[in-house]
């Protein structure tokens, strides 16, 4: 039983015009210090990938080695853990058998040397690596990771294989993937971690490896309550359009729909740790009559199966326009933010296909939402490939690192929260 | 069976809560759905109605009461209360009284409960002790002013509302209405040889004009017309209770109510178009309906409740509708 692990509130203008339809808000949810520490540590499991296809060897499975290492140092006792190496097909490393083993200081040592041995062949199928992931954590729960490394595309597989796995396996466990140098495919890897609820970061120097796995195995073992999801009622005749995580990173959830009862669905949400996240949904209603009031939507954090904290999301129509015309602060810059990886996106894939207009356009418009966002961490990264000329002109770089093109697609999706709440912090 | 919001007893059939005014009726009004929760149509999702959002109070043919939210305020802050009149007083009467919120105060809406409250009780009591209904209206209006001031944490925090009291029966064998008011809440009288405004608002339109400084027009087309000049609370001045007394020769109909509904009907021949029944015979009564037979007060009382909700409904909605025989043989 988890209680007061959770807190959730929700943000937004209720106001409608007559006529009016669409009903924003910005759902706010906190696993909040205390009550995560007193439901502390439920079962936890790890599962690390290394990619051993040919293309990794030399520097790159040196580093991934040591990483994994590391890793697997930071597992705490009690952890059930396996190690796999994943070429054109996937290969248990340690044990040797398909099974997870307890964690302790001697089958955290035999892990080691065993990591110590993989040596590199074939090609690349991380359909087949993520399958066995799923196999290995199947009958389980609480907490259940992965962590996928890889340094190529995926060439062994179609993409609508891919597709078919990832659906297969969805919700069966959170993986984290790491592109190490600048031969993968963002989109790819993108791919991969939206369907498993995880991030995608970049690693163009392998010697980073093992800092970002050190920090990623102990983000994933600080996680305290899995399978959290958000439960949505919305009215009859109303259409949920989305919903979106929206910080620390843009996540479309509308997709992962599970029906959950009348009127009402789950979007998965991962596993949770002491960390706050932000929501955006979007419902459209039936247009009501001037006073008329309704619940748009009813919000539960839902864990464990059980209703951790719920919040309404409300609609009133009004005549009047001081509150129907007021735009809440909070789902603008989030509309912002979305719209600031979309454009990112779009303008480096027009790029990449030569089309220097539509590139200028958008990531000129890129770099007018991260500066009045205060995304900074955004906007360091747009100067690498766009120059920023007087009045705000921006055109496209000559020369451009393929790692820091790659970082930018892949740190689009990151948000910043609305500049007064980051004040408040 | 409890009331679901008060836990008051209630019957089967019953259509409201006697002492909360919750409706029992547990179906959704904008869809029909039968499952609530949280005050949310589980199916539409259309808030539903709360207690006091819409009360009613039934004395048959005697006398009706209807209190309605309106279509732009979130909350009821109208009040109203009303008793019959029984035992050594000669013939049967009403008391009621009808109480506005400030909006602008802080908590309106435990002002006027207060208020009417406060008033009803008193008036019945010193009724009861035989005092005459001129005095009794009197004392009821000051003890409510009161019980309001008491509400106040400080002076600039005071709960405010206007106060409106109406007795019918017989003074000295004679048929009598006693009306108490402080503010722009009123009482009219719609007879079946015509139709008055009984009281005279404490607005800042009705001084102006009866201090001829301005004309009707003028005066109702400023934009301070409605500010109160005289109300319940601890920062009102002197708390001066008006009282006048009518006496009705012909049969008719005393309405008193909130500016909620009199917005929409301010004249007394619009609220006296607005009550009667169209297809009705008008000389035999303003209560009376089609072929003749007696439409019941809380009838009336709703339609007149609807014909503002359908003017807009912009404010808080009270109106009290009591039947009177009249003295005269007609």
């Amino acid at each position: 039983m988890i209680t007061g692990a959770f807190g959730l509130t929700v943000d937004q203008n209720r106001y409608l015009p007559e006529n009016g339809r669409e009903v924003h808000a910005i759902v706010t949810v906190t696993g909040t210090a205390s009550g995560i520490a007193a439901s502390a540590g439920p079962d936890a499991a790890e599962v690390i990938i290394v990619d051993n296809s040919g293309s990794m060897s030399g520097d790159c499975i040196y580093a991934a080695k040591r990483a994994a290492k590391i890793a697997v140092d930071g597992l705490r006792d009690g952890v059930a853990f396996a190690i796999v190496a994943g070429h054109d097909r996937a290969k248990m490393v340690y044990p040797r058998t398909r099974q997870l083993v307890r964690s302790d200081p001697a089958t955290r040592r035999e892990a080691k040397e065993a990591i110590g041995k993989i040596t590199t062949t074939g090609g690349t199928a991380m359909g087949t690596w993520l399958r066995l992931a799923a196999e290995l954590f199947d009958g389980r729960g609480g907490l259940r990771h992965a962590i996928l490394l890889t340094d190529g595309v995926n060439q062994h597989e179609s993409e609508h294989q891919l597709g078919r796995i990832l659906t297969e396996i969805s919700g069966g466990f959170v993986c984290d993937c790491r592109g190490v140098g600048t031969d993968w495919e963002v989109a790819e890897l993108r791919r991969i971690a939206d369907a498993l609820l995880g991030t995608v970061d970049i690693i163009p120097d392998p010697a980073g490896l093992a800092a970002d796995f050190r920090a990623m195995t102990e983000h994933a073992m600080g996680k305290a309550v899995a399978d959290v999801a958000l439960r949505i009622w919305t009215p009859q005749n109303a259409v949920l359009r989305y919903v979106k995580q929206v910080l620390p990173a843009v996540a479309d959830l509308t997709g992962k729909r599970v029906e959950a009862g009348a009127q009402t669905g789950d979007y998965p949400t991962g596993a949770w740790g002491r960390e706050t996240r932000d929501y955006h949904v979007c419902v459209e209603v039936p247009a009501g009559a001037v006073g008329r009031e309704m619940r748009a939507a009813w919000i539960k954090l839902v864990a464990g199966g059980e209703v951790q904290a719920s919040a309404n999301v409300l609609a009133e129509w009004t005549d009047d326009e001081a509150l129907s015309t007021r735009i809440n602060p909070r789902v603008a810059h989030y509309t912002g933010q979305a719209e600031l990886a979309a454009v990112i996106q779009e303008g480096l894939e027009a790029r990449r296909a030569g089309d220097e207009d539509t590139a200028t356009a958008r990531l000129g418009r890129a770099v007018r939402l991260a500066g009045e966002s205060g995304n900074t961490p955004l906007s360091e990264l747009l100067a690498k490939v766009v120059e920023v000329g007087e009045g705000g002109t921006v055109r496209l770089r000559r020369q451009v690192d393929k790692a820091d093109e790659m970082s930018l697609d892949t740190r689009s999706v990151r948000t910043v929260r609305t500049r007064r709440a980051a004040d408040d912090a | 069976m409890p009331c679901p919001s008060c836990q008051s007893p209630v019957f089967d059939g019953d259509v409201f809560c006697e002492a909360c005014g919750r409706r029992l009726d547990q179906s959704c009004p904008g869809c029909g759905g039968t499952e609530i929760t949280d005050g949310y149509c589980a199916a539409c999702g259309l808030r539903q109605p709360a207690a006091g959002d819409h009360v009613e109070i039934d004395l048959g043919q005697v006398a009706a009461a209807v209190s309605d939210r309106g279509l732009r305020h979130s909350t009821n802050q109208d009040a109203m209360a009303m008793a019959r009149l029984n035992g050594d007083r000669d013939g049967d009467g009403v008391a009621v009284v009808v109480s506005d919120g400030v909006s602008a105060s802080p908590r309106p809406d435990e002002a006027s409960r207060t208020a009417v409250d406060t008033g009803l009780a008193v008036l019945l009591a010193e009724l009861e002790g035989g005092v005459d209904p001129r005095d009794a209206t009197r004392t009821a209006a000051l003890q409510a002013a009161k019980a309001v001031r008491s509400l106040a944490s400080a002076p600039t925090e005071a709960p405010a509302c206007t106060y409106i009291s109406a007795v019918t029966g017989k003074i000295n064998g004679q048929e009598a209405i006693v009306v108490g008011w402080v503010g722009d809440s009123r009482a009219y009288w719609i007879g079946a040889t015509g139709d008055e405004l009984l009281t005279e608002d404490d607005s800042w339109a009705q001084h102006v004009v009866s201090h001829g400084m301005m004309t009707e027009e003028e005066a109702y087309s400023d934009r301070r017309a409605h500010m109160l000049v005289g109300w319940l609370g601890a920062d009102a001045q002197d708390i001066d209770v008006h009282v006048l007394v009518y006496a009705p020769e012909v049969p008719g109909v005393l309405v008193v109510c909130s500016d909620g509904l009199w917005n929409y009907m301010a004249s007394p021949l619009a609220l006296a178009a607005a009550l009667a029944d169209p297809l009705a015979d008008p000389v035999s009564g303003p209560l009376t309906g089609p072929k003749g037979n007696q439409r019941s007060p809380l009838s009336v009382a709703r339609e007149l409740v609807r014909t503002a909700l359908n003017g807009g409904g912009h404010d808080n909605i009270t109106v009290a509708v009591v039947p009177i025989s009249g003295d005269a043989v007609f």
